[in-house]
């Protein structure tokens, strides 16, 4: 990593706060669908690599970018990297992705990809981040996972 | 060294034993107090002090201290050595004995002439000082016939002292001196020896203990330059000096001396005004306000309150400082206009004579710029007036300066100013006149007219969207108003408010923020205004209509409903006690009695928040006898008041009052809970009940232990009547519950007086529905119910759960032990609410014990209450000591993800859940690594539950599974 902050300066965004559940999902009764918070949820609270900042306070994801397709068991995740030169994005996306992985159940196809126009190199990282075998190929890199885990390790 | 000490010792114990004179003591050791040999007489002479020092006060006759004294100041030319001994034995005699005048001076002489005081150690010397300190205070008349002689010597004794215990002594002597002796042509040299120290200059090192600061020796100090007015050509010379300095330390020293020596100095400050005001000046016109330029402007006030009475001189000051001031003033581009204006503010605020001279000289500048000029930046101005009001409400009296010029003028200047498009200016506009009203100037009636009339406008007008700080002001505006002016506020405002309140609520946002602004401004008028009972009950109606008729507890809403009850309990407070039952609450118990859980908690607690305790008492009062003189059966004649109220309403409304308000008034709290009990005999038993019951509970946990008496025994006896007959056995179940529940958390004397009782229904009755509501409820938490709250008067033992436990543990285990199915299941379901609310610290102690019961309960399937409960007392348990859990933790994680995936209840597939992220957090990775992949595996199916929070749960136990093992 560089020692040298690529945005040194970032904006940073207010946080929201912690779902309650109230009404129908206190009932048993009643099934929940998942929801683009819910996958929010799980996805917010990640490290950046380079800042003692979560994703959610740095803006890179939203919850307006996340998509939830519960019929066709696909989920769809868009972030936005705050520079558009970042070279944390395909880290920050692989991030994204081993969370969701990690959370989600087996049945959802999950979608990462980088946000249209937001960065240089966007069609390479999208590749890169949807590729099967390259992600588990990086999982199985120690240092690569070492990194991961410790962006992934507040996340709750 | 050590044989001579215990020689001394002897020598003075075998003169103390043989109760020998001073004759005898002198004539046995005489020859070593005179001997030729300085070993010898070292010893006489330690001998004599150690004598001197035993001796009591008083037995020393005036011939005997004279001959003693004598004998110790001769000894003082003898040699260097004596003298600690010396000064020592002679501060024990000027203390205890009648040591004569000529004495005194010859002890000071001889110390004057004899020791090289500061040569000596700095013990010696503190002892030194504390002799001539002795002697001055005992012998004062002596030392006024030697003045000079003294003044000469003590110049010389103290001269040169540096250390800062000795340093205290001599400030405090020196003051002592000065304001004793007369100085004479001594005075420069007398204050030279105290200015030497200014500034102080002392970094004490950080050792432990008690310690001389800086602060203290730069006190003692200042007390030495004001012990004398004659100091002042010295001082002032000095302190300028110091202003021109550039350490600050010595130019805060230097201010701070100006203002404490000033009053002391009188006029002597005139020739030196010029030069103060230099260095003044330099400093407050600094852009950034520090402590030096406050200090500075404190100085300044002390200089001219000094030359207040010399108008001459005064004048001719001010002139100079204002025609100083001038360029700061007219010209914003040097950016020093808030700094001078603050500063002419705060020193005009002195005095009404100063107020005047500077008001007069400075508001028609303001009033050029902000009115007649229109100038380009009124801010800044506007700023100006601003200042000055606000110092001036500080001046108490005002004689010379009733009104301000063009006082009207800018009254309709700043009321214009409210119809300013923009924020700021409304802002400054609104502050300076809420300062400007607090002024101590006359108003014309027609002025107050005006500025009633231009709030009436403003807090009617005040768009939603404005500003919060604007809406502050406002309404501190108007409350300080209707102090000042009330009648003024209640004819043009007041009235006017009253008459557009609605008659009854709708709800519309429009409507609401009008309702909300309508009610801020009025609480800011009800402040000095009592209101007519018409109105009074206007309002209050209209806050039980707030309270009752909103559905959507939106923000707005919430605000409204504040600002209502704040404003009834204004009214309340402001002794229209009768508002209270006859407006809120007794509409409330006329309301359907499922509407008034919701709402009834919020506005009597608030109202009881608010409202003074003596009303409390009063309204209390009214309720609790409209409850026990309440008959059961629906054709009785209640009380007053409460005549066509629902009893259900009724007990409600107590139990909400009795909830919020402590109980520590008298009371036949025995009759009331006779009628309480009376109504478990009537129809709408169940109903009532569950508020009869927590009025009781109340009632004992608040009352103190003298009252307990007979409270107790009372609801024994009737209970226990109540428990024969089958049709009342299930709510005298559930009262005696809520009796054990309050005693318990009160804890003392009678906190297990419910207890055994209990314990025997549970083993006798044969209802098991009867049987587990007792082990349901046998083991109270008062954070499970939100009433119990020290604030509101009830007693919370600190260490009740765990005394509980140990009372109840025993029998409880037994039953367990001897029972068998449901009666089985409700003792372990006692135990483990008790397990489940137990310290840490406690429960770690009994984890072996109960592991398996909590185990084997996880098994339950048939009672999911023990389940949840097993499931609470395993968290809390691996929480306390994970390490004893280690050899059941297959069978645990293995029950625990069983439990997760197929339990029916959503709370105990989260609670196991939680249970194994507790697990995952505190047991070592070693332990856990194993069981890793079966977890995660078993979990992967629990991601998809059908309920939302149990995902979210089965995350992150996932989550801290998914890291044992993994590069962190």
């Amino acid at each position: 990593m560089n020692s040298t902050l690529e945005n040194a300066n970032p904006l940073i965004y207010e946080r929201i706060d912690r779902r309650q559940f109230t009404g129908t999902e206190l009932d048993d009764e009643i099934d929940d669908d998942f929801d683009p918070r819910e996958v929010y949820d799980h996805i917010r609270n990640i490290k950046d690599p380079e800042h003692p900042l979560t994703l959610e306070e740095l803006n890179v994801v939203s919850e307006s970018n996340v998509h939830v397709d519960e019929e066709n068991n696909l989920i769809e995740v868009h972030f936005t990297p705050t520079i558009d030169r970042c070279s944390m994005a395909t880290l920050i996306g692989l991030s994204i992705k081993v969370k969701l992985m990690r959370c989600l159940p087996p049945r959802f196809k999950i979608d990462v990809k980088i946000s249209k126009g937001s960065h240089s190199t966007e069609d390479a990282i999208n590749k890169q981040l949807n590729d099967k075998e390259r992600v588990a190929a990086a999982l199985e890199n120690p240092s690569l996972l070492q990194v991961i885990n410790m962006c992934l390790k507040d996340s709750i | 060294m050590t044989d001579t000490r215990s020689e001394l010792v002897r020598a003075l114990n075998e003169s103390l034993l043989n109760e020998s004179s001073l004759e005898n003591f002198i004539l046995s050791h005489g020859t070593a107090l005179t001997s030729p040999n300085l070993d010898e007489r070292t010893k006489g002479i330690e001998t004599l002090a150690g004598y001197i020092e035993l001796l009591s006060p008083g037995s020393l006759g005036e011939i005997e201290t004279e001959y003693l004294t004598e004998y110790l100041i001769s000894r003082l030319s003898d040699h260097h050595s004596f003298i600690p001994i010396i000064a020592k034995s002679l501060l024990h005699l000027s203390r205890f004995f009648p040591i004569s005048n000529k004495q005194a001076i010859s002890i000071f002489t001889a110390i004057h002439r004899e020791v090289a005081n500061q040569q000596l150690p700095i013990q010696e010397r503190f002892i030194i000082y504390q002799l001539i300190g002795s002697l001055f205070s005992s012998h004062l008349e002596a030392f006024k016939s030697i003045n000079n002689d003294f003044l000469y010597g003590f110049i010389q004794i103290m001269e040169g002292e540096r250390d800062p215990r000795c340093l205290l002594l001599c400030f405090d002597l020196f003051n002592k001196v000065v304001s004793s002796l007369s100085l004479g042509h001594l005075e420069e040299e007398i204050f030279a020896i105290v200015s030497c120290y200014f500034p102080i200059v002392y970094n004490p090192t950080k050792e432990k203990g008690i310690q001389i600061t800086r602060d203290d020796l730069h006190e003692a100090l200042k007390k030495c330059f004001m012990a004398s007015s004659s100091f002042a050509p010295f001082a002032y010379l000095l302190f300028v000096e110091k202003l021109e300095s550039d350490v600050e330390s010595a130019k805060l020293d230097a201010y701070d001396m100006i203002i404490s020596c000033t009053p002391v100095y009188g006029k002597a400050v005139s020739s030196f005004l010029g030069s103060i005001w230099s260095a003044i000046r330099f400093d407050i016109l600094r852009i950034n306000v520090n402590k030096i330029s406050e200090k500075a402007t404190q100085a300044m006030i002390t200089v001219l309150l000094s030359i207040k009475n010399s108008p001459e001189l005064s004048d001719k000051f001010l002139k100079e400082v204002l025609g100083d001031l001038d360029g700061a003033l007219n010209k914003l581009s040097l950016k020093l206009f808030g700094t001078a204006i603050q500063f002419l503010a705060t020193i005009s605020a002195c005095c009404d004579y100063y107020m005047k001279k500077i008001g007069s000289h400075v508001l028609p500048i303001l009033m050029k710029n902000v009115i007649f000029d229109h100038s380009s930046e009124p801010r800044e101005f506007l700023e100006g007036f601003n200042h000055l009001f606000r110092s001036w409400k500080t001046v108490q009296s005002n004689d010379l300066f009733p009104r301000i010029p063009d006082q009207e003028i800018l009254l309709t200047h700043l009321l214009s100013l409210f119809d300013s498009h923009e924020n700021h200016i409304r802002l400054i506009a609104v502050e300076c006149l809420y300062n400007f009203v607090q002024c101590p100037f006359k108003w014309e009636s027609h002025e107050e007219q005006a500025l009633a009339h231009g709030l009436l406008f403003l807090t009617l007008s005040e768009p939603s969207s404005s500003d919060d700080r604007l809406r502050n002001k406002i309404r501190d505006l108007l409350s300080e108003f209707s102090a000042k002016y009330p009648d003024s506020c209640q004819k043009e405002i007041t009235q006017n408010l009253l008459g557009k309140l609605p008659d009854s609520c709708d709800l519309t946002n429009d409507d609401l923020e009008r309702l909300l602004r309508l009610s801020e401004a009025l609480k800011c008028c009800l402040q000095a205004n009592q209101l007519a009972e018409d109105s009074s009950k206007k309002i209050a109606n209209l806050a039980v209509q707030l309270f009752y008729q909103s559905q959507a507890d939106t923000a707005l809403v919430k605000k409204v409903k504040k600002s209502f009850a704040e404003c009834t309990c204004q009214i309340i407070n402001s002794s229209n006690l009768e508002i209270f039952s006859k407006s809120i609450l007794s509409p409330i118990l006329k309301l359907d009695h499922e509407l008034i859980d919701e709402n009834l908690n919020e506005i009597v607690s608030k109202i009881l928040q608010l409202t003074s305790s003596s009303c409390k008492i009063c309204i209390f009062e009214n309720f609790l006898n409209s409850l026990r003189t309440m008959q059961p059966s629906q054709d009785s004649s209640p009380s007053s008041f409460a005549s066509s109220t629902p009893p259900t309403n009724l007990s409600k409304v107590i139990e909400c009052i009795i909830c919020n308000s402590s109980i520590d008034f008298s009371f036949s709290w025995i009759d009331l809970i006779q009628s309480i009990l009376r109504h478990i005999l009537s129809p709408d038993a169940n109903q009532l009940i569950d508020s009869l019951a927590v009025i009781i509970e109340v009632i004992l946990n608040k009352s103190t232990d003298q009252g307990l008496v007979n409270l107790t025994d009372f609801l024994d006896t009737q209970l226990n009547q109540f428990l024969q007959d089958t049709a009342t056995l299930t709510p005298s179940i559930r009262i005696i519950i809520s009796c054990n529940r309050g005693l318990v958390i009160r804890g003392g004397e009678f906190s297990n007086f419910f207890t055994n009782q209990l314990l025997n229904l549970m083993q006798n009755q044969n209802d098991e529905l009867i049987v587990s509501t007792i082990a349901k409820n046998f083991v109270p938490f008062h954070q499970d119910f939100n009433y119990y709250n020290h604030k509101n008067g009830f007693n919370i033992s600190p260490f009740y759960t765990q005394k509980y436990f140990y009372e109840t543990c025993q029998p409880l285990l037994k039953g367990y032990n001897e029972s068998t199915e449901w009666r089985k299941r409700s003792y372990a379901l006692c135990l483990l609410n008790h397990l489940k609310n137990l310290p840490k610290t406690v429960i770690r102690d009994e984890i072996n014990k109960f592991q398996s019961l909590t185990i084997f309960n996880l098994e339950e399937s048939n009672a999911p209450a023990n389940q949840m409960t097993a499931l609470d007392c395993l968290n809390h348990m691996v929480e306390a000591h994970s390490v004893t859990l280690i050899r059941n933790i297959s069978g645990i994680i293995n029950r625990l993800l069983e439990l997760s995936k197929a339990s029916p209840y959503l709370e105990i597939r989260r609670k196991s859940l939680d249970c194994l992220t507790t697990i995952a957090k505190t047991i070592n990775e070693i332990t856990l690594l194993p069981y890793r992949p079966l977890v995660l595996h078993s979990l992967k199916s629990v991601l998809d539950d059908r309920k939302r929070i149990v995902r979210y749960a089965c995350t992150v136990a996932k989550h801290h599974w998914t890291l044992i093992g993994q590069p962190v």
